[in-house]
């Protein structure tokens, strides 16, 4: 496992980081993120889109649980599992369907659906520090470079 | 009788018109286009190429289950839809029988295996004997490392292997082999056959009854669970 740390101390630099971390983002990747509310999931997703090329708006999929951005170098599948709390619910949002290697899926509250988080995946921790600061960690099964 | 049938349950979309015994007309695909756009018009190109309409038809059949969650959605929709217009049957066909079914003739034992991700398959198993299938495994989700054992523990032997996951349950079974590339998907055609089959046993339902069968999760989620516990109450002791 690859781990790399930063600090942030405003929500755009949590976007800078997303952007940056947009150069290995690929098809078929899964990324579980980890946060509180008001961590930056959202934030550090719309940065990874804005580095992806990605035009529209990103917004936390709250309600709609999912969802799609199309048109970037990589199509994303933005999740939100605040709901979730069971394999079958999790199946009963389509989300299996994601995993068939077209997109890279973004997970928000991955606390929710460890049975769905494999050793694969990328995972990215959000814990908020002292004065607003941002203690960000990307674990990655292999080396990256962003 | 009239059976226009309709598959979505994995990435190959398909629709087959069949009258009477014989598959007029199949129209597959596997080109990576979602079904919501995809299988109305396969199904007007069954219906064109085939002389029939909507009114002809006796019977709307659709694979059921398991298979993707999108996908069996769109196919059932687009089926009650068809059939609550016209009144008529509906025949909810098992995905495991459809791909089964083109190997009925093999005298094998037959694995049925879709890809449920993250290295775990749902599987199902038949005998063939004279073109007839006895089911021998009730359909479940099982990783791919216990495929094996659950295959013994049903005494299958000489095994072949269907569906979309074939070419990994073949790797994972000790002397399966793969059926190819031609048996990885349901095609329609099958379903109508298989539906069939269900009129004759008087198995149809009406549009409202018509169910989609999800294969519930729920043992896969209870044996992770307890897993989990096993493991937590392993880390209590450790703690102490």
């Amino acid at each position: 496992m690859y781990t790399y740390h930063f600090t942030t101390h405003s929500q755009q630099e949590t976007e800078d980081i997303g952007c940056r971390f947009a150069s290995c983002v690929r098809p078929g990747m899964t990324v579980a993120m980890y946060g509180d509310l008001g961590a930056g999931k959202t934030a550090f997703t719309r940065g990874v889109e804005r580095g992806l090329g990605y035009q529209g708006s990103v917004t936390s999929p709250t309600f709609s649980i999912v969802n799609e951005y199309r048109g970037g170098r990589v199509d994303v599948a933005h999740f939100d599992m605040y709901r979730i709390s069971s394999e079958e619910e999790l199946y009963g949002t389509g989300f299996y369907d994601y995993l068939d290697g077209r997109m890279a899926v973004f997970m928000e509250w991955s606390e929710n659906i460890p049975f769905a988080v494999d050793d694969t995946a990328v995972k990215i921790t959000i814990e908020h520090g002292p004065g607003g600061e941002r203690s960000i960690t990307v674990e990655s099964p292999e080396e990256i470079v962003f | 009788m009239i059976i226009l049938a309709v598959d979505s349950s994995s990435a190959a979309g398909s629709a087959a018109i069949y009258r009477d015994g014989q598959v007029l007309y199949e129209a597959y695909a596997n080109e990576g286009l979602t079904h919501s756009q995809t299988l109305l018009v396969r199904c007007d190109e069954a219906f064109r190429n085939s002389g029939m309409s909507p009114g002809n038809v006796d019977v709307y059949a659709v694979t059921a289950g398991p298979g993707s969650f999108t996908g069996l959605r769109i196919g059932m929709g687009l089926v009650k839809g068809m059939a609550f217009a016209s009144d008529a049957k509906c025949a909810a066909v098992p995905t495991f029988l459809a791909l089964a079914q083109p190997l009925a003739g093999s005298g094998r034992d037959i694995l049925t295996v879709l890809d449920a991700r993250q290295k775990r398959v749902y599987c199902s198993a038949f005998r063939s004997d004279n073109g007839v299938l006895e089911k021998v495994m009730e359909d479940c989700v099982l990783p791919l490392t216990e495929l094996n054992m659950a295959v013994k523990e049903c005494g299958l032997e000489n095994v072949l292997v269907a569906g979309d996951a074939s070419a990994q349950a073949a790797e994972a079974v000790d002397g399966a082999e793969d059926a190819g590339e031609e048996y990885r998907y349901v095609h329609a055609g099958q379903v109508c056959i298989a539906a069939a089959q269900m009129a004759e046993r008087g198995e149809l339902c009406s549009a409202d009854e018509l169910r989609p069968f999800y294969l519930q999760l729920s043992q896969a989620e209870r044996n992770r669970l307890n897993n989990d516990d096993k493991e937590s109450a392993g880390n209590e002791t450790h703690d102490r």
